[in-house]
This record gives structure tokens, sequence and C-alpha cells, in this order.
């Protein structure tokens, strides 16, 4: 009970209150002081929360040991308890591994959250029952479900698994930069707070994409919420992606040269090479639009000179190259678990390895497809169209890599596979379908319809989903130490791959037949409500599966089977320390002397006599 | 496995997926032929979304039809724990699916180009059509012989050149039917070109969120051949006082233009009806369930009253008087007198507050309580 009372989070949440109170205190203050009425809640609010949050990091004690430095306390230890216990992940805690399930934690929180709130508005949209919810309620619901699930699941997911694997894969002790690593997991849960919030606060009617001058101009302090919190999950996106690209470039094991790196470890630097040079311009974007509602910079009233369109060119400039930030990662679990349970080495692993930075690449220079009928000057839709299909090339390095690796192999059908297989398959139903929208003539139709929904939850679902629900079941063992259910994995796997087969394929239907995204009515006679129920029933099948694991998770981390250190016999560096891996990752500095996917080659593992402490079995 | 096993496996899975390709692109091609098209532009989107699926099939067959073959045939017999063969690339093979699939996008692009070269090629005369957006609703305006309008009327097989402006925020114009879309930016003036090539009813919708009464925000369009549409100018220009529905106005009974005596409240209603859901069911939703504006029929109705205020005194003849002179809210009195009663008669039925069969008599509306 006193752990309880001790954890570090409880002190984080007073300060961050004190915060607050002080921040309104300041604004009302000198609201009055400039002869305005005292209150206006939009202001006084974001003025309290932009002071809160600082408040709340520092009760939380990121700050302490920079401070300490600053002032001359260099003696400051790092906290750095031996022992694993479970109050370390409710406060400031500087090893990756337990910053890594901290993220991880928090993505799978807000996961079902975001879920449910589509569920709700799927069912109401397929009026099976009088309506439910008026058509503000819908918009928030639908526009809050986009900006959780990218902003406080889809990147933090990624980062969790990054942050916990990318160190251990490349034979690292910890992150370059650990204090600036607890920075960054600790910005993240009052970024979903906020945004969660936003529905009880007047909600917002703009979409996860914000466009002004709907965002600048009719909406409520719902919009104010969402604009902080997704500043907040961008601010914590650059500093991570600072860590993790110091850390592969600096700190690989002796041996680690670049082309004995997990698919893994390239997806992770192509992933926060595009978060660190691009997040800012959203960043940017959305911090003109708070300037703009709450201190009248017109940046985007095009009455009194500004440019709507302004916004949509920085915010697409982030978010099309982040798209990959949320499926690249994924793309490399795909690449590092199937030759794990095929026996086989992955093949052409080079050409595998580096699509990712050529994916990362082209990516960068495809953003105005977002912008094809926006209103942007039409002599680039064509060059837009072709640098966009021409991702399609280092993708499909990837497919026939992935293709050419089971041929011939001896699959063994454990969850984590048959759940990459079903993020294959997905994935590839999004890739072809982004090369049809990407046709200028095709997208001026599809354009805005349930077609382009239908693309990015295919994306989404082959590119992060499928794949994050299979790492964790591939590296669940190596978390926890114990096994997770292979049954319930797979009645999982079953009911995800149903789920999204029903999800998906009726949204292609709705948009060929022209019908609108974001839209909370329709004429019954339409008769459009059969596709949108399917849908709802895939949607809560996936929440069904999902809800699985959580069950799995919590039965199996405490009573399942030992896992020992190799369970899945991977010859990748994760596998060669003990499960879960000392505080320090391995008791010997690991000397890397292959590479990854050594499987039918005797002794192939990346490094010997990991388990041994040095001294030991020497000669 | 042997060369000999692997190079027996590749000559099946090659002639299997070739079979199930045809097939698949046969019924592709007798599922969604690109049918007499609403307008020029929805012809050429057609075939072009039609072929690119076409090659998206090939090529998802391809690839998923080899990872069944995989996990068919290549899975590990029961107590076989050894490594799979240590193959770890073949460079020929990997320059093939690189180049192919480049050959493949460029091939696509030039085709995209292609069309969309037709899509968008001026016509050399068009009708100039001026439309104004603004939450939640479109105003359209014909420069060249003064009419305005709240639903559009177009002639048929004319290249018809819209300007698009918002007053607001950025919404966007789009009749599904005719196929391409255009964004409508406040403090730009962007174009789109139509031809619609069939007389009909269809109707504009805004493809871009614009808040609350987005999925309403739509307009009637009526397509009529061109002598049809010449009438309606001359009836609608500046000059003329008169107004009423547009010529191909879905009618189930004869048009009633004035309320003779032995009209029945049916026969208006139905009118009504399409008066409703394309001017008012905006706010007050399809089903009169309410919306951004209040129910109007069903269990949350309270006509006459809103948020506690008296909006009229209880009877139809007031209601009338009231609908005229405050709705549409974004354009108060645009209908035409006989549409104002028709829609009274419409939401009166609605409500079970007057008999279908009985009859109109504007005298006695007084008489019909609403509250």
């Amino acid at each position: 009970m006193s752990n309880f009372i001790r954890l570090g989070i409880w002190k984080g949440i007073a300060w961050g209150l004190l915060g607050v109170g002080l921040g309104v205190g300041i604004a009302t203050g000198a609201r009055v002081a400039m002869g305005l009425p005292a209150w206006h809640p939009e202001i006084n609010l974001v003025v309290g929360i932009v002071l809160g949050v600082p408040f709340y990091l520092g009760g939380i004690g990121v700050f302490r040991y920079w401070f300490g430095w600053i002032i001359g306390k260099r003696d400051l230890q790092d906290p750095h308890p031996s022992e694993p216990h479970w109050t370390r992940y409710f406060g400031y805690d500087i090893n990756h591994k337990v910053i890594g399930i901290q993220y991880m934690a928090t993505a799978l929180t807000f996961l079902p959250f975001a879920v449910i709130l589509q569920i709700l508005a799927r069912t109401d949209l397929a009026k099976i029952s009088p309506p439910f919810m008026d058509l503000q309620t819908y918009t928030t619901l639908i526009s809050d479900h986009g900006v959780t699930m990218l902003f406080i699941v889809a990147v933090p997911g990624f980062a969790g698994l990054m942050n916990y694997f990318v160190p251990i894969l490349i034979g690292a002790k910890d992150m370059a930069f650990p204090k600036l690593n607890a920075l960054s997991f600790w910005l993240v849960p009052p970024a979903g707070i906020l945004i969660a919030l936003a529905i009880g606060t007047g909600g917002f009617l703009t979409g996860w994409t914000i466009y002004p001058p709907l965002s600048a101009e009719f909406q409520p302090l719902g919009m104010d919420l969402i604009l902080l919190g997704v500043y907040m999950a961008g601010l914590s996106s650059i500093l991570t992606a600072v860590n993790i690209l110091s850390t592969v470039f600096k700190l690989r094991a002796p041996g680690m040269k670049p082309f004995r790196m997990p698919v893994f470890v390239w997806s992770a630097v192509a992933t926060t090479l595009l978060s660190v040079v691009f997040t800012q311009s959203i960043a940017m974007a959305l911090l003109m639009v708070l300037l703009e509602r709450l201190m009248g910079m017109n940046f985007f009233n095009s009455n009194a000179g500004g440019f709507p369109l302004m916004y949509q060119y920085m915010f697409w400039f982030y978010s099309h190259p982040a798209t990959y930030i949320f499926a690249l990662p994924g793309l490399g679990i795909i690449s590092d678990v199937i030759p794990v349970f095929v026996r086989k080495p992955l093949f052409g692993y080079k050409g595998v390895a580096l699509s990712s930075p050529g994916i990362a690449a082209g990516g960068t220079i495809v953003f105005l497809h977002h912008m094809y009928v926006a209103g942007m000057p039409t002599v680039f839709r064509i060059p837009f169209m072709i640098t966009t299909m021409i991702v399609a090339v280092p993708t499909g390095v990837k497919f026939f890599g992935w293709i050419a690796t089971l041929w011939a192999g001896k699959i063994r059908l454990s969850a984590a596979l048959l759940l990459v297989f079903s993020a294959v398959i997905i994935f590839l139903i999004g890739g072809l379908t982004g090369v049809i929208q990407a046709v200028v003539p095709a997208n001026l139709y599809i354009h805005d319809t349930y077609w382009i929904v239908a693309h990015f939850h295919s994306v989404l679902f082959g590119g992060f989903l499928f794949p994050f629900v299979a790492a964790i079941y591939y590296w669940f063992p190596k978390m926890s130490g114990r096994m997770l259910s292979e049954r319930i994995g797979k009645w999982q796997w079953f009911l995800m791959t149903v789920g999204a087969g029903l999800l998906i394929i009726p949204l292609f239907d709705l948009g060929l037949e022209g019908f609108r995204r974001r839209v909370g009515d329709y004429a019954p006679v339409l008769g459009y409500q059969p596709l949108h129920l399917t849908t709802a029933i895939g949607g809560t099948l996936i929440f069904i599966g999902l809800a699985l694991m959580v069950y799995n998770i919590f039965v199996n981390g405490r009573r399942g089977k030992i896992a020992g250190s190799n369970p899945w016999k991977g010859k990748t560096l994760e596998w060669l320390t003990s499960s879960p891996p000392p505080e320090d990752n391995f008791v010997r500095e690991p000397i890397v002397v292959a590479p990854p996917f050594e499987y039918g080659v005797p002794d192939g593992e990346q490094a010997p006599n990991l388990l041994q402490p040095p001294g030991a079995g020497e000669g | 496995m042997s060369d000999r096993r692997l190079g027996k496996h590749l000559f099946i899975f090659g002639i299997v997926i070739v079979i199930i390709a045809a097939i698949a692109v046969f019924f592709l091609l007798q599922i969604s032929p690109v049918k007499n098209p609403d307008s020029t532009q929805r012809f050429y989107i057609d075939q072009t979304l039609k072929n690119l699926i076409i090659v998206g099939a090939i090529v998802f067959i391809l690839i998923f039809g080899s990872m069944i073959y995989t996990v068919l045939f290549f899975r590990k017999d029961r107590g076989d724990e050894t490594d799979g063969p240590p193959i770890k690339g073949n460079s020929t093979l990997e320059v093939i699916w690189t180049v192919i699939p480049l050959l493949i996008v460029i091939g696509v692009g030039v085709y995209g180009a292609h069309q969309l070269d037709i899509i968008t090629k001026p016509a050399p005369s068009v009708l100039n059509i001026n439309v104004t957006a603004y939450r939640w609703t479109w105003e359209f305006d014909y420069p060249d012989t003064g009419v305005h309008s709240y639903y559009l009327e177009l002639p048929v097989n004319q290249p018809v050149l819209f300007h698009l402006h918002s007053n607001d925020v950025i919404h966007g114009f789009w009749i599904p039917e005719f196929g391409q879309k255009q964004d409508v930016v406040p403090g730009l003036n962007l174009t789109l070109q139509l031809t619609p090539t069939k007389t009909g009813v269809y109707t504009l919708r805004c493809s871009q969120l614009c808040g609350l009464g987005h999925a309403n925000m739509i307009a009637s369009v009526y397509v009529v051949s061109q002598g049809e549409f010449q009438d309606w100018q001359k009836q609608h220009a500046p000059s003329a006082t008169t107004s009423t529905p547009p010529s191909t106005t879905v009618t189930t009974t004869s048009t009633p233009t004035t309320t003779s005596t032995s009209t029945t409240f049916q026969t208006l209603a139905s009118q009504g009806g399409s008066v409703y859901s394309s001017t008012c069911s905006v706010c007050h939703g399809n089903n009169g369930q309410g919306g951004i504006g209040p129910a109007l029929w069903g269990s949350n109705a309270t006509l006459g009253t809103y948020k506690g205020t008296t909006l009229f005194n209880k009877n139809a003849q007031d209601m009338l008087n009231f609908i005229s002179t405050k709705m549409p809210l974004t354009a108060p009195g645009s209908l035409s007198n006989e549409q104002y009663i028709d829609v009274l008669a419409y939401i009166l039925i609605q409500n079970n507050l007057v008999s279908g069969t009985a009859i109109f008599n504007q005298g006695q509306l007084s008489a019909i309580n609403v509250g």
C-alpha cells in the first residue's frame, strides 16, 4: 500500500494540477488587469495547460538531473534499481525496457478507447435503431477516433517496441539518452488525456486532419485540447527519434555492421529519420491554428489576407511521411518474424533492408497527392502521381522478398506468423489501392469517399495493428519470461482477420458507390445500412480479438509456461540473452559475427556465448 | 529440397495462378462494364478505375496466391525440427522484381496522365455558372442571364464551367454521378468543368467536412434538354416574377400550380416531400428527427416552441406565416408560396394533424391546431 502511495505518477499529477491552477490564475489576473472579462474558458484553460504540463513533468522528476547538473550538483545518482518491481512502471525510470513497456501499455490503454468510439459511431450510422447520437457527437467521435489512434496508439505503440528492442537488437546497454527517453514518454499520457477530454469539452468537428478555417473559427474548447495534445505527442515523437537515431548510429556492439542489423532496426532508422525531419511541420501548423483561435492571428483567414491552403501544405508535408512512420516498423517486424518461423534466411536481405530507407526517401516527395482536388497548382498533379507510384517499387521488393523466403521453407504456423500473414495480405490491399487512388483521374472521384477510409485502414491494419499484435506474440516471452497461449492467439488471429475483412471490404464498396466520408446522416432509402452494419460488426470482432490478447497477457504474464531464453530458436541478439533481459541487457558485451538470419547454417547465432558472464567458459 | 522438386512446384503454381487470374479478370469485366455514363468526365473516370482495379487484382492474385501456395505445400513435417535450405537470395530475381514493377507503375502513370488530359481538356464554348458555398447551403448564379437559384438547372450535352466560391470554410463541390470533384476554398477562384450527358435529377453533395451540417449540405441538380433550359432561364430571369418548381421535378400526381378547392393535403404533401428533402432536411433531418434545427415530427418534436421560446401561435396559418418568412434559415422567403404550402401540408401530415384525404382550404388553416 505504501508502494502505491509513493508512485511517482501521483506527484506528477499533483504538481500538474497546481500548474494548471497557477496558469489559470495568471491568465485571469492578466485579463482583469487588461480590463477584459475575467473568464474566457479557452484562453484561461489553454494557459493553464501550457503551464501545467511542465509542472507535471517536473513533479514526475524528469528535469531533476538536468537542473541538478546546471546548478552544480554533479553527484546525483541515476535511479538504477536492480530489482524488477511493478512500481518502476508508474514513475520516473530511465531504463529503456521500462520505458518501452510504459509506451506499449499507454498505447494498449487508448486502443480499446478509440475502437469503442468508432464502434458507437458506426452503429449509429448503420441506422438499425433510432439515432442515439446527434451529428455533433457523431463527428466528434470519428474525429477523436482518428486522432487517438494515430498519435496516441500507433506512434507510441511503435515507439514502445523500438524503445525496448532496438538497443537489444544492436547489442547496446540502453538508449543513447536515457533521461531524454523518459521525457519523451511522459509527454504521451497527458497528450492522450487531453485528446480524450476533447469529447467532453464541446467536441470538435474537423476530422483528424483539423483543416482551418473550420478548425480555426467555429470549434469549441475541445479543439484547443486536441491541438495541444497532438502538439505534445509530436514533441515526444521528435525526441524519441533523435534518441533512436543516436542509439543506432553510435551504440552498436562491436561487429554490428549495418548489414548485420535486423530489418526492424533498419525500419526504425527510416521511421525516426522521417519523424525528426518532418514532425516540426505539423507542430508549426497546429500552433498556428491555436494562435489564430486564441489570439486572432489570421494565418488562415482569407478575409484578412490569410491563406487556408497553407495549413494543408504544411500538414501533409508531415502527414504523408507520417503514414510511413505508422507502417515502416510494422514492415520491419514482418521481415524479422517470417524467417524465424520459416527457418530460412530472409530472401534478398540487403534489398529488403534497403527498401525501408527507400520507401522513406520516396515518401518524402509525394505529399501533394492528398491535395489533387484541394486547389493546389494543377501542374503538380502528374509529377506527384508518378513519385507516389514509384514508392510501390521498394514496397514490392519487400513483398517479393517475403514470398521467396516462404517458398521452400519449413513453415511453423504460430500465432505470430499467422498474424504476419494477415498483415501482409491486408497491407497488400492497402498498397494496391494506394497506387489506384494515386492515379489522378481515379482520385478525382474517390477522394473524400469511403474508398480513402478503406485504403488507409488497410494500410494501418497491415502496417500497424497486425504487426504490432504479432510483435507482442513474438516478443512477449522475451519481455516477461513467460509464453502467451498460442491457442488464444490463433483465435485472436481468426477474429481479427475476419473482422478486418468485414470492416474494409464494405468501405471500398461504399467509396466506389460515391458515399462521402465523415457524414453522420444519409437518407435511409439509399440503402447503405447493411454495408455500414457489416463494418460495425467487423470492428466489434477486432475489438473482441484485442480483448482476448489483453486477457492472454494478464493470465499468462503471471502463470504462463516459462519461456527460457530462446523459445523460437531465433538467431538475433535479443534471443541470446535471458528472458527478461538483465538490467543492462547482456551479461557480457556481444561480439557480433554473423548476419541476422543464418537459418540452416550450423552455429548461425549473431554472437556466441552471450549467456555466460565474462570470465566463465573462456577458452 | 532438390532443385527439380522446386522447379516442379514453380510450374504447378504458375499454371494455377494464370488460370485463377484469367477467371478473375473475366468476372471483373462482367461485373462492372463501363455503363452509359451521366457525364463525359465520369466515363473516363470509370474506365480508368476499372482498368486499374483489373491490374491491381492480377497483382493481388499473384501475391496472395503464392502465399496460400507456400502455406499449403511448404509446412514443416510433423516432428521435423530442422531448418530449411539456407538460400539467401538471387540477384537476377531481385533485379527482375524491382524493374518489372517500375515499368508497370510508369505505364500506369502514362495512362493516368493521358486520361486526365482528356478529362480536363477545356471545352471551346462553355456555360458559366457561379457557385457560392456557405455553411450549409449552395447558391447558383447564371451570369449570362442574371438568374439566381438555390438548385442547379443544367442543359444536357453542354460543357459547364463552374466558378467556385466559399464564404466561410472549405467545402467540396461534387455531383457523384458526374465523376470529378473540386474543393471550394475561401479566397481562391477555382473552376471545375463538367459535361452532363443524360437528363435527370441528381444531387450535389459537399465533399469536404465543413462542420455540423456537412452531411446534409446538398442541392438538387436537374439536367434538362436545351429547350427546357432556355425556358427555365427565361422564367427565372430577374425581370420575371413568377416562380415555379423546375420542370423535371419528380411528381406522382399532376402538378398543382394553383391550389384549387379540390386539392387534398396528400396531393400537396407529395410535392412538399421533395421540397422538404432538398431544402429543409439539411437542418431538420431526413426523417424530421432534427439535427442543427429542431425536430419537426416524431417523439422529440415540439412544434411551435424551440428551446422554450414560442415561435408562433399554435395554428397552421401562423405556422405558414412563420416558415414562409423565416425559413430556410439561410435564405428566408426563397421558396415560392406554393412550395411553402406544400411543405406545410407535408409536415402536418407527418404529425398526423390532418388527414391526407382532407380537402385543402387555405381559409381554414387557422382552425388546425398544431400545438
